[in-house]
């Protein structure tokens, strides 16, 4: 039942003071600093020379500057590598886990460890694993009678293995989200399918898949938000390197704060926002999402 | 039949593949932290186990661990408690006071936490070292808290969305404020739905990475992230027994937590998310 | 304690436009008087109990607890319930689960901030007046929906609340029950004196319940009376088919001027009425008209006669104690009980007392 009052009433009163402390938080602490970062981004601000106003010269300096396009693609590239594949693991997980077998509990225990771990305790596992004399991966390489691979020497080899150390801490997320999904559906749907004599890909294509839409929607939004601001793993496990290859725009911005260039790291940050909204408003209009809060 | 082989085999294949890929990493860390070498996995390497990594990493005073340990947990829990009792507040208000734009205002405080953290850092640094705060616990627990703020509304709106409204209005009945409701009825009742909140609010600041990185100088505030991704040997080599050793104390908290709590965790994060 | 609702208005404003709840409703309501709000589902009855309880606020208009007004916009008078003193029963009873039942019974008292021993005695007094006292320990999980309905009610007087408000409180028990607790609530309400207002959907508890009924469709009051006033005299086609069960049979007719008094030509029957018979029944007028009669008082015939419905019978009911029968007149379906046993196809003739018809405008608002 709806309720509407036409004045500012004891109830609304009340309903304001219970969502000032969060309110301020938001406010202060996120919104302000971001619209203090957006301000920034228009003046030359660095050390020991007095804050300029310059305009929109940091934006151009960036789009002329191959180091901001390098870690721009990077960024846009790993999003587009590991969103997916991390959304059809993790389907692939929730799948096996929505099955009903003997240690189904342990091992859905099992898959919320990787989740649970911090990123850049993750990272520096993995980057004991790509070790080039000692690490497992190479070890693996040896048992299958391979060369080692120089794993974070080389551009190629360190964008795989960030994708993949990224896909170890993140595949459990979605397959938690899916697995959800996928109990949701109502299990007489599928004895319906089979007394329809739909096999189990039909039944895979027919009714999960469409049914699961929203679900993946919104784990694909949260990953893809997510894998636009990596930070945490490429700081750890590559810093960046080698020679840029992993830069994350994240990562970009934060080398200029800390050498105190500010105005050039907000206006990289700026763009950064700017994507992540752009791409949060396509997904919410996919997802359907503002029709759902009414 | 032929059709139920297959599923049996791909359920019990895909649970292997699951497990291994999901556990190896963790072996890894843990024999590393046991091992006597790093090198433990080639073949000639002779296997000798040791706790001389754990040993260290707690009691060395050069590497700080105990510390970065002790900040991590004290902001962490701080600021899970201080969010989710504000985004309690919140979501009570929000779910079921009489609120204009009430789910405009969902709208935004999930937009919020879609925004990338390394736009809002650089000012924050800047705001935190203008008022002498880098380095300490508030300069932590305050962020964390603005930055669990969001996803704890939208759990909480969820859990409280399916305590019944007569529970409200019975309340009212018989003389509460709204305070006193929330207080003494909705607190009692969502129990589970606030503990499983606090324990990802706790989860996810004890991960963080990014502000700790930048608004912290030193083992006085650092938290155990930032030390173990600052971890560098004394002498050129890498120390990988003691990082992992450290990695393996480090995780162990969290890993209890969503071990013991994994129902209620499960359940948290997916509310929200999938209409049931 | 009197009740009085003056002119009570509720708009509530959806994205789809304005929805009146409640229009214009004025009631008095008696100290001690057990009133019952009947309406079906989305009436307003219990929108209007929620007013009552200052749970919602009035748009307009004026409720008063004896000269005290408790929500009266015009002045911005609006007492929120906890300053009523009004107690409430909930159709899903609304027990704190985290709470024991006698924690839940002392709840209202400790938040007025009663006195510990004081509160004990109004506790155990109040269970053992709803035979509970073995229950205290229990949580509202450990309960069979019998004995939650009873903790709610404990819940509910144990404030010896001035207004006494129940809304569909039984309507989550089993049929025995029910009857059971309707009549041992009716017994409590007497003897506690306490002014009642009962929202239901059902016209039975109303009937049985309620000192005075008032019936409710689309936020307004439809009738007002006590309950045999509503059976007997009901004002409008949809109260008498309400009202009643099986429903009152309803044939629209047309009434002209015969040999020998009023001929009413319905279906395909012709009923004559002589004048002395036309002067006793209510109602009557012009020439178009729904003529009304309850199933329980049609009865059957040998044969046709002036005064008899045709037809035959396409659906029987067997209901233990006495059949209802369908019947087709003449492309109408007329329901009847009748003691006799018949067989589906069978001709019936049903006959009936003039008294008992009604007569209703057509086309007359509810």
């Amino acid at each position: 039942m709806k309720k509407t009052s036409f004045h500012i009433d004891r109830e609304t009163r009340a309903g304001i003071g219970f969502l000032a402390p969060l309110l301020l938080c938001l406010i202060g602490l996120i919104l302000v600093p971001v619209a203090g970062t957006i301000a920034t981004s228009v003046f030359r601000d660095v050390p020991y020379l007095p804050k300029t106003f310059i305009g929109a010269a940091n934006y151009v300096s960036l789009l002329n500057d191959p180091a901001f396009w390098r870690s721009l693609m990077f960024t846009l590239l790993f999003v587009l590598v590991s969103v997916p594949l991390e959304t059809v693991f993790g389907l692939g997980i929730a799948l096996v886990l929505n099955q009903v077998f003997a240690g189904r509990g342990m091992l859905r225990a099992a898959v919320l460890i990787p989740w649970a771990v911090p990123a850049a305790v993750s990272g520096r596992i993995f980057e004991l694993i790509y070790n080039y004399s000692y690490g497992a991966a190479n070890r693996m390489l040896a048992l299958l009678h391979m060369e080692p691979a120089n794993w974070l020497g080389s551009a190629s080899g360190a964008f795989l293995g960030v994708v993949a150390a990224d896909a170890w801490k993140t595949t459990p997320f979605a397959a938690i989200i899916l697995l959800a999904g996928l109990s949701a559906i109502p299990e007489d749907l599928y004895r319906q399918a089979r007394v329809d004599r739909a096999g189990t890909f039909q039944r895979f294509f027919r009714i999960t898949l469409p049914l699961l839409r929203p679900v993946l929607i919104v784990t694909l939004l949260f990953r893809t938000v997510d894998a636009l601001r990596v930070f945490d793993i490429l700081y750890v496990l590559t810093g960046g390197g080698p020679g840029g290859a992993t830069t994350s725009l994240s990562l970009f911005g934060y080398r200029y704060f800390s050498a105190g260039d500010f105005g050039y790291a907000s206006a990289a940050t700026v763009i950064l926002f700017g994507i992540a909204f752009l791409l949060s408003l396509v997904y919410l209009k996919l997802g359907g999402f503002s029709r759902e809060i009414r | 039949m032929k059709e139920d082989r297959l599923g049996k085999i791909l359920t019990v294949g895909g649970a292997i593949l699951t497990a291994v890929f999901c556990l190896a990493p963790i072996g890894v860390m843990v024999l590393t932290a046991l091992a006597g070498r790093p090198d433990f996995l080639r073949p000639e390497v002779p296997l000798a186990w040791t706790v001389d990594h754990l040993r260290a990493v707690l009691t060395s005073e050069a590497i700080h661990f105990p510390e970065y340990l002790r900040n991590s947990l004290l902001v962490s829990a701080a600021s899970a408690v201080v969010a989710v009792f504000l985004a309690s507040l919140a979501a009570y208000a929000l779910t079921r006071m009489s609120l204009p734009g009430r789910g405009a205002l969902l709208l935004l405080i999930l937009a919020v936490s879609m925004f990338p953290p390394v736009s809002l850092v650089g000012y924050l640094y800047r705001i935190m070292a203008s008022i002498g705060w880098i380095n300490t616990y508030p300069a932590l627990i305050l962020p964390y808290v603005a930055w669990t703020l969001p996803l704890s509304v939208w759990i909480l709106v969820s859990y409280f969305t399916r305590i019944p409204r007569d529970l409200d209005r019975a309340g009212l009945i018989d003389g509460c404020s709204r305070l006193q409701i929330l207080l003494k009825i909705i607190f009692p009742t969502a129990a589970p739905g606030i503990f499983a909140t606090l324990l990802l609010a706790f989860i996810f600041a004890f991960n963080e990475f990014l502000f700790a990185l930048m608004l912290t100088t030193d083992y006085s505030a650092r938290t155990v992230p930032v030390g173990i991704a600052l971890f560098q040997g004394l002498h050129g080599q890498t120390p990988w027994g003691e990082i992992m050793a450290a990695a393996c104390l480090t995780i162990l908290p969290v890993v209890l937590l969503a071990l013991f709590f994994q129902r209620r965790i499960v359940q948290g994060l997916t509310r929200g998310a999938v209409k049931e | 304690m009197k009740l009085v609702l003056d002119r009570v208005e509720k708009r509530f404003l959806t994205l789809r436009g304005t929805v009146e709840a409640v229009r214009d409703i004025s009631l008095e309501i008696a100290e001690g008087e057990f009133f019952v709000l009947l309406g079906p589902s989305g009436c307003g009855k219990s929108t209007l109990l929620n007013l009552v309880a200052g749970l919602e606020r009035p748009t307009s208009g004026e409720i008063r607890f004896g000269s005290r007004p408790v929500a009266l916009p015009g002045e911005k008078i609006f007492l929120p319930p906890g300053a009523r003193n009004v107690a409430m029963v909930f159709q899903s009873y609304a027990l704190y689960p985290h709470l024991s039942v006698y924690d839940i019974i002392a709840f209202p008292l400790r938040i007025a901030g009663g006195k510990k021993g004081k509160i004990d005695d109004s506790v155990k007094e109040t269970a053992a007046l709803l035979k509970i006292t073995d229950l205290l320990d229990r949580r509202p999980g450990e309960l069979s929906g019998g004995q939650r309905q009873r903790v709610a009610m404990a819940r509910a007087l144990v404030r010896r609340p001035e207004i006494f408000l129940l809304d569909e409180p039984l309507s989550n028990l089993d049929v025995q029950l029910r009857t059971d607790t309707r009549a041992e609530l009716k017994r409590l309400q007497r003897e506690l004196g306490i002014t009642t207002l009962y929202v239901t959907h059902d016209q039975t508890e109303a009937m049985t319940l309620g000192d005075r009924i008032a019936l409710l469709n689309e936020g307004k009051i439809v009738q007002v009376g006590a309950p045999r006033e509503l059976y007997d005299h009901p004002g409008t086609p949809f109260a008498a088919t309400f009202i009643g069960s099986p429903p009152m049979n309803l044939l629209p007719a047309r009434m002209r001027e015969g040999n020998n008094g009023t001929e009413i030509e319905t279906a395909d029957a012709v009923l004559e009425l002589s004048k002395s018979e036309m002067g006793k029944v209510k109602g009557g007028g012009p020439a178009e008209v729904l003529v009304g009669i309850r199933p329980e008082h049609l009865f059957l015939r040998d044969k046709p006669t002036g005064q008899t419905f045709s037809g035959l019978i396409v659906d029987i009911e067997p209901l233990g104690r006495e059949n209802l029968v369908y019947a087709d007149i003449g492309g109408k379906e007329l329901r009847a009980l009748i003691e006799e046993d018949r067989k589906v196809g069978e001709r019936i003739h049903l006959g009936f007392d003039p008294e008992r018809l009604h007569f209703f405008p057509v086309n007359e608002p509810c």
